[in-house]
Formats: C-alpha cells, sequence, structure tokens
C-alpha cells in the first residue's frame, strides 16, 4: 500500500505523447519531484512524498518512456527539450507557478530550465547531480567508448553496453543499481529500484540515449550553472559510482549553492538516507519560501510536566491492551505522568474508549492495519514481506514521528514493537532526544518456508543481521530493551541465519526479561458463571467465543466458523457461538446461521473469551496468552505464512502447553466444529503465567524518569 | 574572562555624542544588537556574541546614556538613537545586516527597517515594545518611581531587576543586572525617559518593514506584558512569534540557549534566501 495516495492526478498531453502526473497536499510553495527517466518513474520518490506534502503542496511526475506516461518510439521524443516542455506543461495543468525542483542525478536539463525559465524555479535540489563539470566516474568511463560495440564479455562494467541491455535489461539494472547502493542492507531498495527500471525497456533507453541532451561540454555545463539565480542544494554521496562527488561540487561552487555531502552514501540517497534527505529538502524549501506568520510555543524545562509519549503499535489489537497495563502501572508510581499516545486505529478505539489522550497527529499516520489487510487473502499473510512493502509506510510514519517529538518535549517514549521507530532512530541515532524504551514478544524474523523459498531465508537473515549491528554498533539508542516474556526457552531456539546468533542467546544478551503481561488479573476470570452473568451470557449452555483481533485478515476464518456452527448443534444442539469480528470487518459480511451472533466490538474482548466454554481465535499472541492465563480450551488457526504467528507464537504456545492449533488448510467446517465439539469437555491444564510483568515493566521504565 | 574577545572596539559620533561599540566576528551577514532602555548596556548580550560570532560579525554598543557611551542628559528621541544605530552600523562596517533589539529597543530597531529597507534584512524583536501602552502597569506612578531611583539607586534598580528576573533561581541575571544598572546613574536614566524613551511610537513605520521578523517573547514578562507580542505579531503580517513559557522579559540572558539557537536558524535562513 502506498504511504500517501495523491490528491489529485492526470495526464498532460504534447504532440500525442501524454505524460501522468500526480499532485499531493497544500500550501505554497509546491516542490516538484523530477523522474530520472525514463530508467525510473515517480515512484522513485515514494519515501520523500508522504512527508512533504504533509508541510508543502507536491507534484510528481512520470517521464516519458515510463511509469504510466507514453513511450514515444523516436529518439528527437526523449530530446532534454521535449522533457522541459512536458515539465513545463504539467506545472501549467497543475496550477503551478513556481516550484523548488528535487532532482536526483538527472540535473542537466533541470538546470537548464532553471537558466531559461528563472520565474519557475525558486530552488533546485540537485542529488548527486549528472552534470560534465568533473570526469566520469573511471568505472563507468572504461566502457562508454565501446558502448555500441559487441564483446567478448559482459562481465562488470562491461555491461554497459548497448548489446548487453537488450540481451537481458534486467541482468543491467541489478548489476547497475547494486553499485549504485554499496550500503549493506540495501535489498528493499535494489529490488525496488530493479522493478521501476522493468517500466521502460533497453529499446526506450536506447532511443533516449541517442536523444539531444545538454549540455555537451564543460563549457557549456559551466556557463548553464553560471545562468542559475535560484538558491541551489546540492546533496551528494561519496561513495557515489555514477557521478563523483566532484560534479556535485562544482555545480554547488558555480552556482552559489550550497553542498551537503554524506558520507558512506551511494548515487540513491533518496532511498537509503530518506531520513536526512527528507530533512534537508524540507528545511531548504522552508528556507527558499514567503516566510509565514507562525506562532511557536516554547516552554522552559523546568515549566513542563512530565510527559511520556506511547507508541503503540497497531497491527492489531492485541498490544494495546498491555500497553494500556504497563500505563496503568507507571501512572501508580508517578501519578503526575501525563501519557500521550501515538497509535492508529484500531487501537486508538481502545485508548479513545479508555478514557487516553490521543496525539492529535497520530491519524495523519498511514495505516498499517489497511496495509496488512491490502497484503492478506484466504487467511494467508505473508507476514514477512508485507512488513517488507511496508517500508515507505514506516518512513512516512517516522517522520511524522519526527515532527512530533520536535514539537512538544517528552521525557520519554516508550515503543511496544515501535519497529519503524526503533529502525530509523538506529539509522539515525542522532535524532534520539528522549530516554527511549523498546518493548516486544518478537525479536528477530524466521523464515516460514525456507525450502521453496531460498529468497526469503536470504532476506530475514540480511534483516536480523542488519539489526544485530545496529545494536552492536548503538547499544545507547535504547535506555531499555525488555523481553515481554518470562523465559527465552519461550523464543525458538534457532539461529537468526547462517552464521547468525542463536535467538535465545542472543535475547538473554540484549534484553531484559519482565514476564509476560497479561493486562488483567486472571483469578476473578476462573469463576465463569458470575462473569457470564454480568455480561449477559446467562448459564447452562456451552458458549463458543470467535475472535480474530482488530484487522479484517481473519475474514476467512470467521466465515467457516460460521459455517461450522449448524454442524456443531447437530451434535451439541444447545450450544451458542458468539462472533467478534472487530471493527474493521462488517458482521454482514458473514453467514448467518441459528446459535450464531455476531457483535462488531465488545469492550474488554478477553473477559468475553474468558468466561467461553471453548475458543477459536487466531494465532495472535495476545488473544492467545490471555486465554491461557484464564486456563480456558481453545483452538487457534495461525496466519499461514505469518512469520510470528507459525514459530514464535507456535513456540511459546507450546511452552506453556497449549496444543489445539490447526492449520488454515485443514479448517474446513467439519473439522472446526469436531474440535469445538471435543473442546467443550476438555480442562486444560497450562503453565502458570507468572503475575506482575506490567510492574515489572512500569518499574523498570519509571526508574527512568524518576530516582527514589 | 569574557566569553569571546572583541575583534574590534571604538567611539562612533553621532552628532558629538560618542557611542561604544565592539564587533567580534567577521562573517556575512552583520547582526546589531540594540539596547532598550539604559540600564542595560551592550554587555547584555554577552550570551549571544561569542556564539553568532562563529559564523556572523555580531555588533553591540552602549546606548547614549550608559556604559562608556555619553551620557548627554536631553536628546533620547527617535532620531537620535536611529541615528546611534546606523553609525555604529557604518563604523563597525556592516552594510546588510539583521537588528536583533530588546525591549524599547524595538522602536529604533523598526524604525531602521522602515528606513533602510536596503540595508536590514531582518528584524527580531525580543520583549519588544513599539507604543507607549505596551508596558505592565507599575504599582507606583512615574513620579514615585522616579524619586526613588533618586533616593535609594541600589534598591529601585535591584528591584527593577528582580521583576525583569521573574524565573526562579535568576541570582546570577539579577546580579549581573545591578552590575550594569552602575554604567549609569539615576539622572541619567530619567532624563532618557524624559526626553524620549516610553513615549516613542513607531506604529506609524511599521507597513514600510517588508523584511522577516522574529518575535520573541516570554508570558512571564512584567514590563511587557505577552499579550503585546500577539498586537505586534498583527502589525507584522509575515512574522514568526516565538513564546516562551515561563520567561521573563529577558529571554537572552535567562534561556540564552534556546534564544542563540533561535537567531542563529533566522540568520542562517535569511542568508539562503538569496536575491533573484
Amino acid at each position: 500500500m502506498r504511504a500517501r495516495e495523491p490528491a489529485r492526478s492526470g495526464f498532460v498531453e504534447r504532440g500525442g505523447v501524454k505524460t501522468y502526473y500526480e499532485q499531493f497536499g497544500e500550501g505554497e510553495p509546491t516542490v516538484l519531484f523530477v523522474p530520472s527517466s525514463p530508467i525510473m518513474h515517480s515512484q522513485q520518490w515514494k519515501g520523500q512524498v508522504p512527508y512533504l506534502a504533509g508541510h508543502f503542496r507536491v507534484v510528481t511526475f512520470d517521464g516519458r518512456g515510463n511509469g504510466r506516461s507514453d513511450r514515444p518510439n523516436a529518439a528527437q521524443a526523449y530530446a532534454d527539450e521535449e522533457v522541459i516542455a512536458d515539465t513545463l506543461q504539467v506545472m501549467d495543468a497543475t496550477g503551478t507557478n513556481q516550484a523548488v525542483f528535487v532532482v536526483l542525478c538527472h540535473a542537466w536539463w533541470v538546470l537548464a530550465l532553471a537558466a531559461a525559465h528563472p520565474e519557475r524555479v525558486l530552488g533546485l535540489i540537485a542529488i548527486a547531480p549528472a552534470v560534465p563539470l568533473a570526469p566520469v566516474h573511471p568505472n563507468r568511463a572504461k566502457y562508454l567508448e565501446s558502448f555500441d560495440e559487441l564483446r567478448d564479455t559482459y562481465e562488470g562494467w562491461a555491461k554497459s553496453n548497448r548489446h548487453y541491455w537488450l540481451k537481458d535489461w534486467r541482468g543491467f539494472v541489478t548489476f547497475f543499481f547494486g553499485k549504485m547502493l554499496p550500503e549493506a542492507h540495501s535489498t528493499k531498495q535494489l529490488e525496488d529500484i530493479v522493478d521501476w527500471c522493468l517500466g521502460t525497456t533497453p529499446q526506450t533507453m536506447l532511443l533516449n540515449r541517442d536523444a539531444a541532451h545538454f549540455p555537451r561540454t564543460k563549457e557549456e555545463a559551466e556557463a548553464v550553472c553560471r545562468r542559475v539565480r535560484c538558491p541551489v542544494l546540492v546533496i551528494h554521496g561519496d561513495r557515489d559510482e555514477c557521478q563523483l562527488p566532484a560534479r556535485g561540487e562544482a555545480v554547488a561552487e558555480l552556482t552559489g549553492g550550497r553542498l551537503v555531502i554524506v558520507k558512506g552514501a551511494g548515487h540513491v540517497a533518496p532511498g537509503r538516507d530518506p531520513v536526512v534527505v527528507n530533512m534537508l529538502i524540507k528545511d531548504f524549501v522552508e528556507s527558499v519560501a514567503e516566510p509565514k506568520p507562525r506562532h511557536i510555543i516554547w516552554e522552559r524545562a523546568m515549566q513542563r510536566p512530565r510527559r511520556a509519549l506511547f507508541i503503540s503499535s497497531s497491527i492489531g489489537l492485541g498490544h494495546v491492551h498491555r500497553d494500556l497495563a504497563v500505563a496503568r502501572e507507571l501512572r501508580a508510581l508517578i501519578p503526575e505522568l501525563e501519557i500521550t499516545w501515538w497509535a492508529q486505529h484500531p487501537a486508538s478505539v481502545v485508548l479513545e474508549a479508555a478514557g487516553e489522550r490521543m496525539h492529535p497527529k497520530s491519524h495523519l499516520q498511514a495505516l498499517e492495519s489497511a496495509h496488512w489487510e491490502e497484503e492478506s487473502t484466504q487467511h494467508d499473510l505473508h507476514a514477512f514481506y508485507a512488513f517488507r512493502r511496508m517500508d515507505e509506510i514506516f518512513l512516512a510514519n517516522f517522520m511524522l514521528f519526527h515532527d512530533i517529538t520536535r514539537e512538544t518535549p517528552y521525557d520519554i517514549w516508550i515503543g511496544d514493537e515501535s519497529w519503524e521507530v526503533d529502525y530509523y532512530l538506529h539509522e539515525n541515532p542522532e535524532l534520539k532526544i528522549a530516554p527511549y524504551v523498546f518493548m516486544t514478544d518478537v525479536i528477530g524474523f524466521l523464515p516460514v518456508d525456507a525450502a521453496n523459498d531460498p529468497r526469503e531465508a536470504e532476506l530475514t537473515a540480511d534483516y536480523n543481521a542488519e539489526m544485530i549491528e545496529q545494536r552492536a554498533r548503538f547499544p545507547y539508542l535504547r535506555d531499555l530493551s525488555l523481553y515481554v516474556g518470562e523465559d527465552y526457552e519461550e523464543l525458538p531456539d534457532a539461529p537468526f541465519g547462517p552464521g547468525l546468533p542463536n535467538i535465545r542467546e542472543w535475547a538473554r544478551q540484549w534484553f531484559e526479561a519482565v514476564g509476560y503481561i497479561v493486562p488483567f488479573d486472571p483469578a476473578p476470570y476462573r469463576d465463569t458463571d458470575a462473569l457470564r452473568m454480568r455480561l449477559g451470557y446467562g448459564r447452562g449452555y456451552p458458549l463458543v467465543m470467535a475472535a480474530v483481533g482488530g484487522t479484517a485478515v481473519g475474514r476467512h476464518l470467521l466465515r467457516r466458523v460460521a459455517e461450522a456452527v449448524p454442524l456443531l448443534r447437530e451434535e451439541v444442539p444447545d450450544a451458542r457461538v458468539v462472533m467478534i469480528t472487530g471493527p474493521r470487518i462488517d458482521p454482514r459480511e458473514l453467514p448467518d446461521a441459528e446459535g450464531l451472533e455476531k457483535r462488531s466490538y465488545v469492550h474488554n474482548l478477553f473477559e468475553h473469551l474468558a468466561c467461553a466454554d471453548a475458543a477459536i481465535v487466531q494465532g495472535g499472541l495476545s488473544t492467545t496468552m490471555e486465554l491461557v492465563a484464564a486456563g480456558r480450551p481453545f483452538a487457534y488457526v495461525p496466519l499461514r505464512r505469518h512469520w510470528e504467528q507459525q514459530n514464535y507464537v507456535s513456540y511459546r504456545l507450546s511452552h506453556y502447553g497449549v496444543r489445539t492449533r490447526i492449520d488454515f488448510d485443514q479448517a474446513t467446517p467439519d473439522r472446526l466444529a469436531a474440535t469445538l465439539q471435543a473442546l467443550l469437555t476438555q480442562r486444560p491444564v497450562y503453565r502458570e503465567i507468572k503475575p506482575g510483568g506490567a510492574q515489572r515493566a512500569a518499574e523498570r521504565i519509571a526508574a527512568l524518569l524518576k530516582r527514589g | 574572562m569574557r566569553g569571546r574577545d572583541t575583534d574590534r572596539a571604538g567611539f562612533a559620533v553621532n552628532d558629538g555624542v560618542r557611542i561604544y561599540y565592539e564587533v567580534a566576528g567577521d562573517g556575512d551577514p552583520g547582526v546589531l544588537f540594540v539596547p532598550g532602555f539604559q540600564i542595560a548596556p551592550g554587555r547584555q548580550w554577552k550570551m549571544q556574541v561569542p556564539f553568532l560570532a562563529r559564523e556572523a560579525r555580531a555588533v553591540t554598543y552602549d546606548p547614549r546614556g550608559t556604559g562608556r557611551s555619553d551620557r548627554p542628559l536631553a536628546d533620547y528621541g527617535m532620531e537620535a538613537l536611529v541615528g546611534d544605530a546606523l553609525e555604529v552600523a557604518d563604523q563597525a562596517g556592516i552594510d546588510r545586516f539583521v537588528v536583533v533589539a530588546i525591549s524599547g529597543g524595538a522602536r529604533p530597531a523598526v524604525a531602521l527597517a522602515a528606513r533602510q529597507p536596503g540595508r536590514i534584512a531582518g528584524v527580531v524583536l525580543i520583549g519588544g515594545s513599539i507604543h507607549p501602552g505596551a508596558a505592565a502597569t507599575p504599582t507606583l506612578s512615574l513620579e514615585e518611581r522616579r524619586a526613588w531611583a533618586l533616593r535609594d539607586y541600589a534598591g529601585w534598580a535591584r528591584d527593577w531587576w528582580a521583576t525583569s528576573f521573574p524565573e526562579p533561581h535568576s541570582s546570577k541575571p539579577q546580579d549581573d543586572g545591578w552590575e550594569w544598572a552602575q554604567a549609569t546613574d539615576a539622572p541619567t536614566l530619567i532624563a532618557t525617559s524624559v526626553h524620549g524613551g516610553a513615549a516613542m511610537d513607531v506604529r506609524a513605520e511599521i507597513e514600510r518593514v517588508h523584511c522577516p521578523v522574529l518575535l520573541i517573547h516570554g508570558t512571564w514578562d512584567r514590563r511587557v506584558p505577552h499579550e503585546f507580542a500577539h498586537e505586534m505579531q498583527r502589525f507584522f503580517p509575515q512574522s514568526v512569534l516565538v513564546t516562551i513559557d515561563g520567561a521573563g522579559h529577558f529571554p537572552h540572558v535567562r534561556d540564552p540557549v534556546r534564544v542563540n539557537l533561535l537567531l542563529r536558524e533566522f540568520v542562517a535562513d535569511l542568508a539562503a534566501r538569496k536575491v533573484a
């Protein structure tokens, strides 16, 4: 899912060639992201657009030759003057008189545009500009002259060749952008770029190569740069193998612009260092824009109440209850602590119902649960790939987090599986300006299908390696790493990947275990009769509960449960099944049946599960562990390719003595009915969950805020 | 010892009155710190100069009536104060510069920006006051206050500084204030107020000010109450107002880090805004 959808999109047409554009956000000025076309299209700015559209008006377009734009079949159609004319027409069509231009690599024609049309260019950010002011990178130069010739070998940079392009375009772009991304752990960026490159063809690229581009010589380039009057910012990675940093330096010098060198960065800083690039763009745009009247309130330090920001991950509803339990305990220790919640729907529904204070900008976050729903079909959520494809949502939400933590000073950030915050803080450790607590019950990724999908095994190992390296390099970044579990034996006994540490051993070294956090005291829930009376279910019949958490992923399981109800009632005629669909599934979508009641939301779901004689749930950790705590018989159906439900939750549940796991493929209505019938007669014996997890977590957190 | 040695010091002469100024740093642009009431001389900017001089040319001066500047017993009107500031800028060699003014210094600063738009790149007003109405209502009348200052200058001045620094734990700024107060005396301070001072009103000149304006104002300001900051923002539609919750009248002394960062950012943004 995209982190932000355009407010408006459309096409402009020139000489029969259509160019697709998108427009986001409002307000002055406009930031125009120029595509590096035709090799890439506007998606190359996916890390920038959502954040900057929150502050300015943003326009992007697909250059001719890629994306949704046309691919004319003549070299002259790709000449710079054509692309400049397209750009101006996109500006006209979107009502953009003036814009700050942002370009990666293809700066030569943008500089020409700025020189020829100064009234349209408020400022220019040239990232890794390709302008012939300094030599071509020696690696590329070697094969430039013989680009059109047949070669004996196409190893390495020799791939930069007309014949190789035509033979293996994917091979070329994979090699080329592999070199453009020398930074470790760039698999996702490379995969994205290769995908965008496959949006064009080598034939189109060759037409573009033969088109008239300007300037050809160093002298022409200097003349163009000197004519640029607007403010200029140049950003250049010092490991750029496409454009030598000397080119960026020369552009900055000749235009009187500012130069920012990103050490350790390659050619694609917007993709690989999006946080720093976004902040540079925002600062630059603000500095060239007309100042706007604003009122900023700064509180003197000693004036500030003690404030905590609680980042409650919202993929399901599971964490929010344990977070509320921790918050309760924290308030008992520090009564004056003001807790503000940074959470999204559906967790925000629970928090608001509990009378908690949401951060007023929480709702601006890109919706993670919508992404998970879009990614899941038929009880099948490949959680790792879905997580991986969430990169732009994570980034957009981190940028928002960054902004709100500069607007209000918090005494502490508490993140419950706050993946985006944790990852990007490690990538940008200077942005940590408060004590930071990270808590989690899952540590690392494990492949769900290593045998058939070696790529998944490689990628999960790479993610784990990156996490391990980040922790080792910046151990101070987290002031506390809390493991929500009692015993590291609850974790899989497996390495993080080939040559990587064992998960249990590493967790023991890098985390503090606070015990599993059950958001309620299970003792009163053992008297199911009283509970059933209080919740209005009444006594004297077998009560079955079915719930799938807060997202719509569980729709298919609920449908099968609904189909199982008549079968169950053939054997147990007085059985009643109550189904809690959660806020994102409409009960009307599911079949009706005698003895089946569907409810979309109940307050304190665990109370309802706890009074059931048997329950059927997904493999979400919180819900299953609550059933363990309440001592209820239940079956769980893990999502098919969900690394956490398949590995971590199953490990933990078997540690606590839960035996009834059903794989979705086997979860036919017959099997479900039979399982429920069997569960109704069982009194399971589970390992005890030690109470006090929330209190232990709160004590450790409070120690960061207060002494004595 | 000072946080940073002065690079150059001297006297600017305006209509026969000598104004002592100091220059630190030689970056571009210049920053001219304009003092307000003569109870506080150029040294009140001691927390700003070492920091800003790293990237800009920071110019401070003792206003006429205190410190090493002359102390005439008349002639503290607008023309005199604007002339002093311009003369200092010329002598310090700053052509285009940012004006940072405190309190009543806002009046000559605004007049300067209105009359010299080509030279003033931006204006920062801290606890700024631009007309006679923008002052807290004191418990004592003007006559009573003047009599107190003449009778017991130390007691009056210490009270003045205590009111200016209501923030807890402000003993050092309050002691500094008393030291600065001793660079002048009661008759001179009374003269500054009789022959200019708080009676000046620059509201009529504001419409000619088009440069960026930054307003910094404390919510605990007991000299120019915070409500006037909102009034000022209406006068300067292009302005950014930074309210410092819990700060008194001299945040550049009491909250120097925050004010320094705001000043540097303001100056840097102006520098980035190249004229097309």
